[in-house]
């Protein structure tokens, strides 16, 4: 109890001036109540606690301790006075006609000890020797937000949360940079205990909007490999957990609400009717004849002002928490709208003495989604002299500048209004978990579970015989899609005090995971009539089908021992060897290790010293191991597949169809990433300043790559095999701070910054790694890329050529005959070509910051996250592929990018350095103001509004500087939500 | 307690150990597949077509090759007549695609994507007929249990595998010569061979397949027979002295020899070889079928026929097909071969001028160079293909025209045969071309030089001139036409452009491969 002691030393010695400020807000007295003085004291000690807050129940009306501890309050009789302090477990005290209350508090064990979930079990912070980061609800973010995993963007160091843009939406999450290239490099996802498969299916956006956000009570991110070894060949990519809410305290009914509304922002950077008039005029007047007279906004029509509604009601008694949830919203790309009807059931009880305790968790997600077709990028081409509709068109009454049969761009709002693209799924995910106490031997427990994940979807397209494109044929498509899952765990624990504060905790289990996938998809073509749109595919004269099924299993066994010596001395280690029938049988089973070593430096004797300042200082360093299995199944399996109907060969009389073999690697295994982690925790000055420090490297290794092969030795050009190397070094940064505390105003901060450096250290099987491999496909010509993966370099690197300036403008080619001019040649050899291209930048920001704000005054709170990254470069392909002259020749009269009139561009440049922009940013990304309506006393009530994408401030040029994988190409239009809500708790 | 063990003891009966064994069930196996002759019969079938399509899906999808991203340039054939005709006289391509424009101008390098895409899609045909050769061996037969009465088909199955393979070592060892010799399917870095290496394989494999494959017209359209074997034999032969320093001349006359013998005959009108019914042409030897509706890609003849229209005044309908793509022409010393460019003397001068011009100031601009439309979706009797995206024209590989004029030449290299044959054959062409024999030469006309523009006139656009102008030492050092080397005017160029680099992929992969010299 040393280090407490201390604390409530270094407060009395240290807050003068703080429990000045205090005081001076404290209570304004009202005439007509009583004043009630007393004492707060610490119930170890006797002590007074100066700044501890004392508020009347039910109100915001209250003032803080002095320096000794005393107080003074005008209250009425029925008054409850609320005591709290941080670290101390608060109390409540009727007044009733007491004029004197004094009160102890006593050290709140639970919260000084907070328990963070690892996986198969729960630590308390304290012991925590892997990087775990966990967010609680009250720290999410707020607004319209749809994915779970959007709640934590900018709230922890090493966690990139880059947003898809389109509503309901997978955001692309990256823990310490990007782990793997071809298999996938998203983090492992695991709730309320069950692992599941995140791989999505026709007809949904993301496959965890089964999930209402409202349920969610923390999100935990195991970042490390020794944190995250217990999912062994799962874990590699990090795994964040996710623990939805129990129904633990008193009976509650609450219903939260919001409606929002969303508006494209951002300017397109194209001509104005009258400047793409005039230039046609000029510089075109072959084209002139394809001016109308119209005057349309393409962009404008395609997107509209979009409303979103949720509703979410939840109920909490006696162990069973029950939460329904209808939530609709329209993206600002015209007919995009996501439904979701959600139903949630979790029950918690303990029978027999205490002796079984039985979880049981079933969640269930019916999802509609509408899919508008986002013809923003094709309405920046649009002629904007013509109309959008026109009454003697045969294509639906939609203006269409080419005939039937011709080649060209297609009206936009027609392929919007003419199409229709339907998805409707159901994901379901429930969990019988038993947990036996073992009578008779204190601390072993043996826990059972049984789940299951089970989704099926479905998508269906339909366009229309009347569509320009597929005039006269029209088509249809329908996709569906059946996974499922089984998981069967069993585990024992055992927690045992070896006293002398020595205590041992032991976890052992076995797990098995089977995964089923089944699809089926028709491709309905050329429909003889098309009354019943997507209903009637016998109306086609072709149909093409398809079907997948596949299966894996899994099987672990798995374990971890927790040891704690005098409490200062940490150490954990953690294994999992895991089988998979993904691979050839020589290579199914491996061995995941871990161990981590904690050392509480503060309570050495020697470490008093640190005393002074620190309140907690932890050092940890971890190393682990883990593996990377996300890929497809039968991997190590030559097929023989036939072709479709139209790709026979003549033979004779007969179209004979080709059996064609996969080239595969029949060694192919996991991807190996070894960690290495040294962090350090603290706390400082009384727990106001607390947050942790971590330098790390990761080192991927059998890198999964679909690598080109010598030309020959396989059935194909590449075949998916374990060559790769890459490393991820970084350092991490959190700091949260209580800045103030008082009864009346609260603020809390918390800052986090991290930076990761990738390279990549090997990509092919031979000796030589000159090479490169091609990769970031860009549009505006057939088969271009626009960045390469290199041994020395990062991920994501560009390469171009290096454009010349003058009087900083690029050169442009009006005039010129020689590329020369324009371009660096770097080999010298008088020609401007691909030898020419050199690495150049990277997408993969230096730093990223997230930085969040929460303060309450009185009945108001104002919360805010401002985020930024910093280094990070975009290709921007929009301007590339549209800001050239030529253009309007190659494609008729089509509009331009305004930067053509920037570079004066004839012809596109799509490989030069100067569409590489620095797009660093920083943005306000949400920011809500929120009021507790105190005069309704049967019921807690508060209102909010809340502003989403409020503000960015960056240099590039496009849209939206934030374009996961660094190529800006078509994005979703961005929004600015505004949300009005309330939740009522009864 | 009782109660307790009645929840756990069930749970951990129910976790048994989990069999890892998980068999497919969609796709299959070569070992539940080849089990008839129907399933080498689809094999060998997607062997034929890898020379044509470009992968499962007509006309695009599920591409056999993925080093680059349009599957459209992956197709063998469009890749290989590039590289044929491009860096020649015959033919540039107004298109901007990443690298394209080098084969105009012959500055590739071993970046260059269609010099790779050529590469490696050589070796996809070599690799599968690797594979049909390890799948089809009597071992695995009786393994897989194939009766009896089915083998006879495989083994003739076999040989045209063989054949293929040959064939596409050809290829490699012309474009680019030093070639590893690949025969098996393995994880191991092949060892680079060199150009008599090669050479002997294909000599070595031809002659012991020989026996084995068709007689020649016997076989089922589409399918290679021995005088499709005579055809790659005499064309390497002819080739010996490029390949490996070799006067192997007469034996071109021998395989000539045996062609003409076989009873093919000189198809009647000329642009009947190329148009949307030419299957029912005599005169071809090997083609590369495609049908407008059962066999679709967008490479092979469905790139020649549209890729050679475009401009205001061309109508797309006049070629049977949809559109234009707006892609090759040809050179004025090409054109200036012809004295009369109308057509109206020499039927092969079938070029379109309206709204070309005869020289070429921009190679990107199509109106720049006169329009070559010898490839049509026209049927002899003037009806349009099946389809008017995809082509029904079949690809003509080999064809007698091509027997004839190599045997000119063979004989006046010295390879022997007789010198009025061989004026015979020429005329016989040119009596076609002309519709009568005012076209006729003498013997004394009868000269390398003029077999070398004859063949330009005859075979032009038939994938065929780059190895025209190498053998007569035309194409680098010597020869000058519009943009070679990359001067309007045309400039000569090195030697080392005699073939391709080794593609930059290929380096990076095999640590055993050298690159070709001087790039």
């Amino acid at each position: 109890m040393k280090k407490i002691n201390w604390r409530i030393n270094l407060i009395q010695s240290g807050k003068l001036l703080l429990v000045a400020g205090m005081m001076i807000i404290s209570a304004t007295l009202s005439a007509q109540e009583r004043v009630i003085t007393g004492k707060v004291t610490d119930a170890e000690d006797g002590s007074g606690i100066p700044g501890a807050n004392v508020l009347i129940k039910g109100t915001s009306t209250g003032t803080t301790t002095d320096f000794d501890g005393n107080y003074r309050l005008a209250v009425s009789d029925e008054a409850v006075l609320m005591f709290s302090f941080i670290g101390y477990k608060s109390i409540e005290e009727a007044v009733g006609s007491r004029s004197v209350i004094n009160v102890d508090l006593t050290l709140d064990i639970e919260e000084l000890q907070e328990v963070v979930v690892v996986g198969y079990g729960a630590v308390q912070k304290k012991d925590v020797t892997g990087v775990v980061a966990k967010v609680d609800k009250e720290n999410f973010n707020n607004g319209a937000i749809t994915s779970p995993t959007e709640l934590l963007a900018g709230k922890v160091a090493g966690v990139s949360i880059t947003s898809s843009g389109g509503i309901g939406g997978s955001p692309q999450v990256r823990i310490r940079g990007t782990s793997s290239i071809n298999a996938s490099s998203d983090p492992l996802y695991v709730i309320d205990g069950v692992i599941i498969d995140n791989g999505g299916t026709a007809g949904q956006r993301n496959p965890l909007n089964f999930i209402n956000t409202e349920d969610i009570e923390s999100i935990t991110v195991l970042k490390d490999a020794s944190a995250a070894a217990i999912y062994g060949s799962r874990g590699a990519k990090g795994v964040i957990i996710i623990n939805t809410k129990q129904a633990t305290g008193e009976p509650s009914i609450s219903y939260d609400g919001y409606y929002s509304v969303s508006n494209f922002i951002g300017e397109p950077q194209i001509m104005s009717t009258n400047q793409f008039r005039s230039l046609i005029n000029a510089q075109y007047p072959q084209f002139a004849e394809d001016l109308g007279d119209a005057n349309t906004d393409w962009v404008d029509a395609v997107t509209q002002t979009a409303t979103g509604m949720k509703h979410a009601v939840s109920l909490a008694n006696n162990g069973l928490y029950i939460s329904l949830m209808h939530h609709t919203l329209n993206g600002v790309v015209r007919k995009d709208k996501i439904e979701r009807n959600i139903f949630n059931l979790n029950y918690n009880n303990k029978f027999f003495d205490d002796v079984v305790k039985l979880n049981i968790s079933l969640k269930n997600g019916f999802t509609k989604n509408n899919f508008g077709s986002n013809q923003v990028g094709a309405a920046y081409d649009f002629n904007p002299t013509i109309p959008v509709r026109s009454d003697s068109s045969i294509f639906g009454g939609y203006y269409e500048p080419r005939g039937v049969g011709e080649l060209g761009v297609q009206n936009p709002v027609a392929q919007q209004d003419l199409s229709t693209n339907i998805g409707r799924s159901y994901r379901g995910l429930g969990k019988v978990e038993v947990v036996v106490n073992i009578p008779g031997v204190d601390g072993l427990s043996v826990t059972n579970n049984i789940s299951y994940d089970v989704t099926t979807s479905k998508n269906r397209f339909f366009q229309p015989l009347d569509l320009f494109g597929v005039y006269g044929r029209g088509s249809l498509t329908y996709d569906e899609a059946l996974k499922t899952s089984l998981l069967l765990e069993t585990f024992t624990n055992y927690k045992a005090n070896l006293g002398d504060n020595n205590s041992l905790d032991i976890t052992a289990g076995y797990s098995t995971q089977t995964f089923n996938f089944e699809s089926t998809a028709f491709f309905a073509d050329s429909l003889k009539n098309d009354l019943y749109t997507y209903y009637d595919m016998s109306q086609a004269k072709e149909i093409k089908s398809s079907q997948g099924y596949s299966e894996t299993k899994q099987e672990s066994i798995f374990g971890r021992v927790n040891y704690s010596f005098q409490n200062k001395y940490l150490v954990t280690a953690n294994f999992r060897v895991d089988g998979s029938s993904q691979f050839g049988s020589d290579n199914r089973y491996a061995l995941f290790p871990s161990l981590a070593l904690g050392w509480r430096v503060i309570d050495e004797s020697f470490g008093a010293f640190l005393e002074g300042p620190f309140d907690d200082f932890k050092l940890r360093a971890g190393y682990g191991k883990l593996g990377n299995q996300e890929f497809g199944s039968y991997l190590y399996e030559t097929f023989y597949y036939p072709g479709t109907n139209d790709a026979r060969y003549q033979f004779g009389n007969q179209y004979v169809t080709t059996l064609r073999p996969t080239a595969v690697d029949p060694g192919i295994k996991w991807e190996l990433t070894e960690t290495l982690n040294i962090g350090l925790d603290y706390t400082i000055t009384g727990g106001r300043f607390y947050g942790s420090l971590e330098f790390y490297q990761r080192n991927t290794d059998d890198l999964l790559f679909r690598t080109v092969i010598p030309a020959g030795i396989n059935v194909g050009d590449r075949v998916l095999t374990n060559v790769g190397s890459m490393v991820n070094k970084g350092v991490e940064f959190e700091l949260s701070a209580v800045a103030v505390d008082k009864a009346n105003f609260k603020w809390n901060l918390s800052f986090n910054a991290s930076h990761n450096q990738n390279e990549v250290t090997k990509i092919t099987g031979g000796s030589d790694q000159s090479g490169f491999i091609q990769d970031g496909g860009i549009s505006g010509d057939v088969g271009q890329t626009i960045q390469i993966i290199a041994v020395g370099q990062p991920l994501r690197t560009f390469h171009v050529l290096e454009h010349k300036y003058e009087n900083g403008q690029p050169i442009n080619d009006q005039g010129l005959n020689s590329r020369l001019d324009m371009y660096v040649d770097q080999n010298e050899d008088g020609i401007i070509n691909e030898n020419d291209l050199v690495p150049y930048k990277n997408a993969n920001p230096d730093f990223e910051f997230g930085f969040t704000s929460n303060a309450t005054l009185g009945d108001f709170n104002l919360s805010f996250t401002v985020r930024s990254k910093v280094g990070n470069y975009v290709y921007n392909n929009v301007a590339s592929s549209k800001g050239y002259f030529n253009r309007i020749k190659e494609f008729g009269p089509n509009n331009l990018h305004t930067s053509a009139f920037s570079t004066r561009f004839e012809d596109k440049q799509l490989q030069s350095s100067y569409y590489v922009e620095d797009a660093s940013f920083v943005k306000l990304d949400n920011i809500t103001l929120s009021y507790n309506l105190e005069a309704i006393k049967f019921a807690k009530i508060r209102v909010y509004g809340t502003a989403q994408n409020v503000l960015t401030l960056t240099g590039y040029s496009g849209l939206d500087p934030e374009v996961a994988g660094g190529i800006d190409n078509g994005l979703y239009p961005r929004s600015l939500n505004l949300i009005g809500g309330i939740n009522i708790t009864f | 307690m009782k109660r307790i063990f009645i929840v756990i003891v069930p749970l951990f009966v129910a976790f048994s150990c989990a069999d890892l064994d998980v068999a497919p069930k969609t796709g299959t196996t070569a070992n539940n597949i080849f089990k008839n002759a129907e399933a080498y019969r689809q094999y060998i079938a997607k062997i034929y077509a890898s020379l044509s399509l470009t992968g499962q899906d007509g006309p695009a999808g599920q591409g056999d090759l993925t080093i680059i991203n349009d599957e459209g340039f992956t197709s063998y054939i469009r890749a290989y007549w590039k590289a044929q005709e491009l860096p020649t006289d015959e033919a540039v391509i107004a298109w901007n695609d990443a690298g394209i424009q080098d084969l105009n101008t012959q500055t590739w390098s071993s970046d260059n994507q269609f010099v790779r895409v050529l590469y490696y899609r050589i070796f996809y045909l070599i690799s599968l007929t690797n594979d049909f050769m390890r799948q089809s061996t009597e071992d695995v037969m009786d393994a897989n249990g194939v009766p009896i009465e089915d083998r006879k088909e495989i083994l003739q199955y076999r040989a045209e595998a063989r054949y293929l393979r040959a064939l596409g070592y050809w290829h490699a060892l012309d474009f680019f010569r030093n070639v590893p010799l690949i025969t098996t399917i393995s994880g191991d870095f092949p060892e680079q061979s060199d150009a008599a290496g090669i050479f002997s394989f294909i000599a070595s494999e031809l002659n012991e397949i020989e026996p084995l494959m068709a007689d020649a017209r016997s076989n089922e359209y589409g399918r290679a027979d021995r005088a499709a074997l005579w055809m790659l034999r005499a064309k390497l032969n002819l080739n010996a002295e490029v390949y490996i320093g070799e006067d192997r001349y007469s034996e071109v006359i021998a395989d000539c020899n045996n062609i003409i013998a076989a009873g093919y005959t000189i198809e009647p009108e000329y642009k009947d070889l190329f148009n949307a019914d030419n299957h029912n042409s005599d005169e071809l030897i090997f083609t590369l079928p495609a049908d407008g509706v059962n066999s679709q890609s967008w490479g092979s003849t469905t790139f020649l026929v549209h890729g050679a229209v475009g401009g205001e005044l061309m109508d797309p309908a006049e070629y049977g097909i949809d559109g234009g793509w707006e892609g090759i022409r040809t050179t004025n010393v090409f054109v200036n071969k012809f004295a009369d460019i109308t057509g109206g003397t020499d039927v092969r001068a079938n070029f379109f001028t309206d709204g070309q011009t005869l020289e070429i100031e921009d190679l990107r601009t199509f109106t720049n160079g006169y329009a070559v439309p010898k490839y049509t979706n026209l049927t002899a009797s003037g009806n349009v293909g099946s389809n008017t995206t995809h082509v029904d024209t079949d690809y003509p590989m080999f064809r007698l025209g091509d027997a004839y004029l190599m045997y000119a030449e063979a004989h006046l290299r010295g390879g022997g045969g007789d010198a009025a044959t061989a004026l015979g054959y020429v005329n016989e062409l040119r009596a076609r071309a002309y519709g009568d024999a005012t076209g006729n030469i003498t013997a004394g006309q009868l000269t390398l030089d003029f077999i070398l523009d004859e063949r330009s006139r005859e075979l032009h656009w038939e994938a065929t001139r780059r190895v025209d102008l190498i053998r007569f030492g035309q194409f680098s050092e010597n020869g000058i036409w519009p943009w070679k080397g990359g001067e309007m005017d045309g400039a000569t160029t090195g030697n080392h452009l005699n073939i391709f680099p080794i593609p930059a992929f290929e380096l990076n992969a095999n640590p055993n491969m050298e690159q070709n010299p001087e790039y």
